[in-house]
């Protein structure tokens, strides 16, 4: 591949081909038996278990693209990733996009959600500090983390800052959702330093068979189909948000996300956040992360006799530090300790995570 | 003749001290071509171009044409112009070329194809050794160090 990406920059002035990659190759374990329960909506640390595994986190992603004239190309994306037994390659992304001048763009295709502050790198952990995502925050987000859809790009540039503004429309569907006529608008700012941001969308979830609601005992006992036609197949308004700033100066970095997802009816609508400060000696970075999930809507469930146990109430802390060994290339460990005060007593799960994230 | 000997010594010392830094240390210009009407740049302004964050100069197109890893003269501009390591630069782009957002500057292997590549391109802007520019060119910014 090295040598192909070499031959194509050779290939051309205008760059026709470029090819980008990226990869993650991870160990992770869980430190004790406690297990997380389902509410939490946190994936990672169940895919873990106590012996060591080198592949539940593994991703590899290559990036073509290819420049049709010089304002437009096809990008496509090629991610294979790892779970407890396989590992799987998918294409990710196609899209076309069209610059039509320095400040608008448009894309049309399969392509990344934009909803939250990283969800359009979600797989390049190279480009953030931790050895994976924010979990409280990010694992919502990954079965809707490609969808198809139409996307305009507006970059405006100040004297020493940019703002770039977005809107796309697509639909979403996951496992256990479809969320259909989706829209979304984010706005940033950023200068050498600074990067804020903020970010709304709004879709029709529609509940899919093998939704996880469907067969949830607490739903079930509650009869919910006959006696308040709370699930229907109908769309219930979906909503989106995301605060989020970003500060790196050199040496001191800086991550803060809040977000919000709402769903009508008994779906959990939920608050989660982490904040994140780290600090860099030479090629050292290492840094503290505190993160937290909480449902805000539990008084419908129990208007609806729906057990406690879909609640969610987590957080997380976190200690890791990265080191950039060789150039684009770096190695990261991370301990973490999820904390779920719901349904019941505190539930502990620690995790460790050692790995090394590259790109080329 | 001992402070003879002692001010050749001197002399030797500094030649040799001068040659190895004309050397090791380039004197970096930004340059356009001729035909450009890109005059002078500001300091944020060529760190913002080789970032991809500024497209225009004048309300006109502006592309930045980058020397490959490994070269001297990227080492010394990255360091002192953009003010950024090797790994953040990695990341920087890494976020922007993973989601659509960008690509970065085209690299060529050294001075000369840098200058190939600019000549006859008003919008076209690199950095190379001083020595290297010819009246084919135009210098729009010196790299301070």
């Amino acid at each position: 591949m090295f040598i192909l990406a070499s031959t194509a920059s050779h290939a051309s002035e205008w760059d026709k081909l470029r090819i980008d990659g990226f990869a993650n190759l991870n160990a992770a374990q869980k430190l004790n038996r406690e297990e997380l329960s389902d509410n939490t909506a946190i994936n990672s640390p169940e895919k873990f278990d106590q012996d060591v595994n080198f592949i539940v986190l593994s991703t590899l992603g290559i990036q073509l693209s290819a420049s049709l004239t010089e304002k437009s190309r096809l990008v496509s994306q090629l991610v294979g990733k790892g779970d407890e037994e396989h590992f799987d390659i998918a294409a990710d992304w196609v899209y076309y996009q069209h610059e039509m001048s320095p400040q608008w763009s448009f894309k049309f295709g399969r392509m990344r959600t934009p909803f939250f502050l990283l969800s359009e790198y979600l797989d390049v952990t190279y480009a953030v500090p931790w050895a994976d995502m924010p979990d409280e925050v990010y694992d919502i987000l990954e079965p809707f983390a490609n969808y198809e859809a139409a996307d305009l790009t507006y970059r405006y540039e100040l004297s020493e800052s940019t703002i770039t503004l977005q809107t796309q429309y697509g639909r979403l569907i996951g496992d256990t959702w479809d969320i259909q006529e989706t829209v979304s608008f984010n706005a940033q700012w950023s200068d050498e330093y600074w990067t804020l941001r903020a970010g709304i969308a709004r879709g029709s979830a529609v509940i899919l068979e093998d939704n996880a609601l469907l067969s949830n005992p607490a739903v079930i006992n509650a009869n919910i189909y006959e006696k308040h036609h709370v699930i229907e197949n109908k769309g219930y308004e979906a909503m989106f948000y995301s605060l989020a700033t970003h500060f790196d100066d050199g040496q001191w970095l800086g991550i803060a996300e809040w977000t919000r997802l709402t769903v009508e009816g008994i779906t959990v609508d939920q608050d989660a956040y982490y904040v994140t400060l780290g600090r860099r000696w030479g090629n050292w970075t290492p840094h503290l992360t505190y993160g937290d999930a909480k449902s805000q809507d539990d008084k419908i469930r129990r208007r609806n006799n729906i057990a406690r146990r879909i609640d969610v109430d987590l957080y997380r802390w976190a200690i890791g530090v990265r080191w950039d060994f060789e150039s684009g290339t770096a190695l990261k460990a991370q301990y973490e300790e999820f904390i779920n005060q719901k349904p019941s007593d505190d539930e502990r799960v620690r995790t460790v995570i050692v790995g090394i994230n590259a790109v080329f | 003749m001992e402070f003879v000997k002692r001010w050749a010594l001197h002399k030797i010392f500094i030649g040799v001290i001068v040659g190895w830094s004309s050397t090791v240390y380039a004197d970096l210009v930004v340059i356009v071509d001729q035909s450009s009407t890109f005059e002078h740049v500001a300091s944020d302004d060529v760190k913002r171009i080789f970032l991809g964050k500024k497209k225009t100069l004048k309300g006109l197109p502006v592309i930045p044409i980058d020397q490959r890893e490994g070269s001297r003269h990227r080492d010394i501009f990255y360091e002192t112009v953009v003010k950024m390591s090797d790994a953040q630069i990695k990341s920087y782009w890494s976020r922007l070329i993973f989601t659509g957002k960008g690509q970065a500057p085209q690299a060529v292997a050294n001075d000369g194809e840098v200058k190939a590549m600019i000549k006859d391109n008003p919008n076209m802007i690199g950095y190379v050794d001083e020595s290297e520019v010819d009246n084919q060119f135009r210098i729009v910014y010196r790299v301070d160090r």
